[in-house]
């Protein structure tokens, strides 16, 4: 299986060591360089990589803003000279990163665990998220990589959505309209103007007044279905 | 603060009870004799503390401290004299009322003195003055004790003050050495090593320059213009390997400044600011421009860079810390004459001057 992987540094020189690096794995496979966040943005989008290579201190948008803005994101290592609140970041959350000069031994680490990921997530439709898709999301200091089956409820907060997943419910910087049109439409139902949620975790259903549901999920919260999202929630659930 | 109360009351009643011992003793000797004096004596010394206990807090409460040394001998003359006729009403009401209380509780009848109304005023009058003068060495006395203590404090203050510069020194001097830049330069090198073996050889020896400046600097105050000079072009070469096209600079220096003594890593700080904070964060890059200048009281020197004056002066950043460094420094070498000042132009640039005057 070859990776299709994205380096992402603004330095030319450090790319071109990663790129030297990585020589020694076959399993990888350089699909594009960025050098900057707005080009790995476009390159994410069109070449569909299946892992980012990608440095925190960038000119413009940084690492973790980058990683905000894409609606689905890719296996990542992070790249990092120096950086003690990004470091602070990685160590907090368990995500995986290396430090510049780079050392082979960790490197070839976290390429492996990279790749047991990505075939575990094996065989999804890229394009439009599925439920083994993951998103991130940063939260003040706390980082989440948050597997799309894993949320249960979404709940829109301003310009944020609220995202509800085990115990947690960071903050992500996006619409739920968007949000609707991007996660599967199988799973996900917008229950009102702010809610959505996901069907897996129903426990139980109730009828409400003027037509209106009362929907209980797995995780206690409850929700209400509108009358106009009723009709079509019913088809759905086949009641 | 105990050990000052502790220290003041001990003062306080020691004093009293000395002065109490010495009236009743020496009587004798003016041949004088109050029948009752053993007791009036020890009312006299409880009335001294209360009234000059009270004094006390009237000093405190009007800040006499703050006076000037003419109006505090002023006061001090005034108020003895206040606090003395203070004194004596006290006293002679208080005998009054143990007159009254003996005779008409202990059936005892406390004979006046067996002296004539003159000398009876003669005494008076020479207590007075007596106790007039006391009061006065008091006074005297507190205030030598509170100048004593302040004096001590103020050199507790400096050294303390003392110890936090050399904190503030040492942790600049770890901040020198930036691990950000350190590591990005040794993995540049480390990739130049496969495409151009002669830049790499060249990087190092920059690197070493750099380190080999910074570890010495240590021990000098001060350091001629045109050796940092000589090491922030070093740094900027090896930034430039690393930003490639991204970076350009110029060093504009008038030759006259260049045998100048300026502190060390100074200029060097404000570069790597300008590398760090203003062209590492602009996609396309942008120029540096270091410039020194001479008037005939002043050494100008500047950084100017591309970019944006942002949140960079915030307290968690290190160059933040870096920035404030540099003002304490200045104002501790140059005694608040030297002159520091970062700001954002309106095109785009950065500029960080600072001012160094040349007559210590």
């Amino acid at each position: 299986m070859k990776i299709k992987t994205l380096l992402i540094d603004d330095e030319e020189l450090a790319r071109n060591e990663l790129k030297f690096l990585l020589k020694d794995f076959s399993q990888i496979q350089i699909v594009g360089e960025a050098s900057n966040a707005d080009e790995a943005i476009s390159m994410i989008d069109s070449l569909k990589p299946d892992l980012l290579f990608l440095d925190i201190s960038m000119p413009g948008k940084n690492g973790f803003e980058l990683l905000e803005e894409l609606t689905q994101t890719p296996e990542v290592i992070f790249v990092t000279a120096f950086d003690e609140f990004a470091i602070k970041a990685f160590e907090a959350n368990a995500l995986y990163y290396i430090l510049k000069p780079i050392k082979q031994e960790r490197l070839q680490r976290a390429i492996e665990k990279a790749e047991k990921h990505i075939e575990e997530h094996q065989g999804q439709e890229s394009g439009n998220l599925s439920s083994d898709s993951q998103v991130f999301i940063k939260d003040g200091e706390k980082c989440y990589f948050i597997k799309i089956g894993d949320i249960f409820l979404l709940e829109s907060a301003g310009n944020y959505v609220k995202v509800f997943f085990e115990n947690k419910k960071p903050l992500l910087h996006k619409s739920l309209n968007l949000l609707e049109e991007k996660l599967p439409q199988e799973i996900f139902f917008r229950v009102n103007r702010q809610q959505m949620i996901n069907l897996n975790y129903i426990q139980n259903i109730e009828s409400y007044f003027k037509g209106g549901l009362h929907v209980t999920l797995k995780s206690g919260h409850t929700v209400e279905v509108s009358t106009r999202q009723a009709v079509r929630f019913k088809e759905l659930m086949s009641l | 603060m105990t050990n000052k109360n502790q220290l003041y009351w001990s003062l306080q009643f020691g004093g009293w009870a000395l002065y109490t011992l010495v009236n009743y003793f020496s009587l004798p000797l003016f041949n004088l004799q109050l029948p009752y004096s053993g007791l009036y004596f020890i009312l006299s010394g409880v009335i001294g503390i209360l009234v000059t206990h009270y004094y006390r807090y009237v000093i405190k409460e009007y800040q006499w401290f703050q006076l000037t040394i003419l109006k505090l001998v002023r006061n001090m003359l005034i108020g003895a004299l206040a606090v003395t006729i203070f004194y004596f009403f006290a006293l002679t009401f208080l005998d009054a009322l143990l007159f009254v209380f003996a005779f008409f509780v202990f059936h005892i009848e406390l004979s006046p003195p067996s002296i004539s109304i003159d000398t009876y005023w003669a005494y008076f009058y020479l207590s007075m003055i007596n106790v007039y003068a006391v009061f006065l060495l008091w006074s005297l006395l507190y205030f030598v004790f509170q100048y004593f203590e302040n004096f001590q404090k103020a050199k507790y203050a400096q050294v303390v003050v003392q110890s936090q510069l050399k904190d503030a020194t040492l942790l600049n001097l770890r901040n020198q050495i930036n691990p950000h830049f350190l590591f990005n330069a040794l993995n540049s090198i480390r990739s130049l090593t496969l495409i151009d073996i002669h830049k790499a050889r060249e990087a190092v020896t920059l690197l070493s320059e750099i380190l080999r400046y910074t570890l010495n600097s240590e021990q000098k105050k001060y350091v001629k213009l045109k050796d940092e000079l000589s090491v922030v072009h070093d740094y900027l070469e090896l930034e430039k390997i690393r930003f490639g096209q991204r970076l350009h600079y110029e060093i504009n220096v008038d030759p006259v400044c260049n045998e100048i003594q300026i502190p060390p890593l100074m200029l060097m700080t404000l570069t790597e600011n300008a590398i760090k904070h203003g062209i590492s964060q602009l996609k396309n890059g942008g120029n540096v421009l270091i410039q020194a200048n001479l008037s005939h009281t002043h050494l100008y020197l500047s950084v100017r860079n591309n970019g944006m004056l942002q949140e960079m002066q915030t307290e968690l950043d290190s160059s933040g810390i870096g920035l404030q460094n540099t003002r304490q420094r200045l104002s501790m070498l140059y005694n608040n004459k030297a002159f520091f000042e970062i700001k954002q132009n309106e095109a785009e640039t950065v500029t960080a001057s600072i001012q160094i005057p040349l007559q210590l």
